[in-house]
């Protein structure tokens, strides 16, 4: 009997949290020695930091093994991308299709998860909250920054050493970063990930060319 | 092969069919990820066995999630016996879980309850080549299974140690965990049926 190349979704949904779990612990143990004052803060960016390097770094292996066998020339279209996230990408990490698929002009894509498998086991989004990422990408790695969401309070919000919504949405979204650095190297991107109150959980992937 | 170790085999197949599966090589490229963050985060580059602890400790989270699940869908009977667990995590644990066809035969030696299990093929180790020195040597690159197959043991009354006795990335000919069961814990509440 030969391998098929294929393995329980929730031992890979498990390990995956771990990583998350991982980094998190790791960035809250090493903030807990600081005397800085705004600790609270660089925490955060730690963790955002550590979160998406490793995403990247996943991303980026994973594309070598998916894109090895796709007979594709030349640089990839925002369309092209977004289709092959959506199906080969979803497929291979979660052994399942996006959900849906909106674009705007073909420059602007929504891949929606009804269902995000890596956030089955939180609690559920209610009344008015969301959660969000914002992660610019633009031109290459260098100068990217990861932005604090506006009113939100790292200290309300993350319970010492244990993993919130926004570390998975952040995780994958430097998955989705790495991945897709490949295919479209030298275009503009911008990918940031939503979790609305219906617990759907929503990736953007933004082709638009970015305000000066 | 026995009877009933034909039947648990069977019903690891079924147990893998029948769930949602994902990528082996995307499982393997993202614990490569978190082992090479293990490495890199160590203060002594020499002190790999701080390493083997983190993933034996994370496999036994891992495991005592898992259980749940194998307890649902595996239709396999609570084990009662050491050997009946054994052939549990062999047959039907690795194949549900990991795709993985393993064997398992009890060791020869008196006052023991041990097991080796033995498999060729390991979804962890794809894409992995562990350089020359205290990595290859100390380093047990897959130690997350050990953990897994003990904490989920443990989560059903099984005390047991698990540990890698042979690994094809030390340049071994096949991987093998020698499974020890040390004693079972008293249950300690009543499970209404």
């Amino acid at each position: 009997m030969s391998h098929n190349g294929l393995v329980s979704e929730s031992v890979v949904a498990a390990l995956n949290m771990e990583l998350i779990s991982y980094v998190v612990v790791r960035h809250t143990l090493r903030g807990e020695d600081s005397l800085i004052d705004n600790s609270g803060n660089e925490i955060e960016l730690n963790i955002h930091k550590g979160l998406e390097g490793l995403g990247l770094l996943v991303g980026l292996r994973l594309s070598e093994r998916l894109l090895y066998r796709q007979p594709s020339f030349g640089e990839w279209t925002p369309p092209g991308v977004s289709q092959f996230v959506a199906r080969q990408f979803w497929k291979t990490a979660f052994g399942k299709r996006i959900d849906r698929l909106m674009h705007m002009n073909d420059i602007y894509f929504c891949l929606i998860d009804k269902n995000f498998q890596w956030l089955q086991g939180f609690p559920k989004m209610r009344g008015e909250r969301i959660v969000s990422t914002t992660v610019l990408s633009a031109y290459g790695y260098s100068g990217e920054t990861v932005a604090e969401d506006e009113g939100a309070s790292p200290r309300t919000e993350r319970l010492g050493s244990v993993p919130i919504h926004k570390d998975v949405l952040i995780y994958t979204v430097g998955i989705l970063k790495g991945l897709i650095r490949v295919m479209y190297p030298t275009g503009s991107i911008e990918i940031h990930a939503n979790l609305n109150n219906e617990n759907e959980t929503q990736f953007v992937l933004d082709f638009r060319s970015p305000t000066a | 092969m026995s009877a009933g170790a034909l039947n648990f085999s069977n019903e690891g197949e079924k147990a893998f069919e029948s769930g949602d599966k994902v990528s082996a090589e995307f499982f393997a490229i993202t614990y490569g990820a978190l082992v090479q963050q293990m490495v890199a985060d160590l203060v002594q580059e020499e002190d790999v066995e701080v390493v083997n602890q983190q993933l034996d400790a994370m496999g036994r989270r891992i495991g005592s999630r898992l259980i749940e699940e194998y307890s649902v869908r595996s239709g396999v009977p609570a084990c009662r016996t050491f050997a009946q667990a054994a052939d549990a995590v062999a047959l039907v644990g690795l194949r549900m879980f990991l795709n993985v066809t393993a064997t398992v035969e009890p060791l020869r030696e008196v006052g023991t309850d041990a097991f080796s299990i033995k498999f060729a093929e390991n979804p962890l180790a794809l894409f992995v080549e562990l350089p020359e020195g205290p990595l290859r040597e100390r380093l047990w690159y897959s130690n997350v299974i050990c953990g897994v197959v003990v904490g989920a043991l443990g989560m059903v009354g099984f005390l047991a140690e698990a540990t890698f006795a042979r690994d094809m990335l030390r340049g071994d000919a096949i991987n093998e965990i020698l499974l020890c069961f040390k004693g079972r814990e008293k249950e300690t509440f009543q499970i209404e049926r």
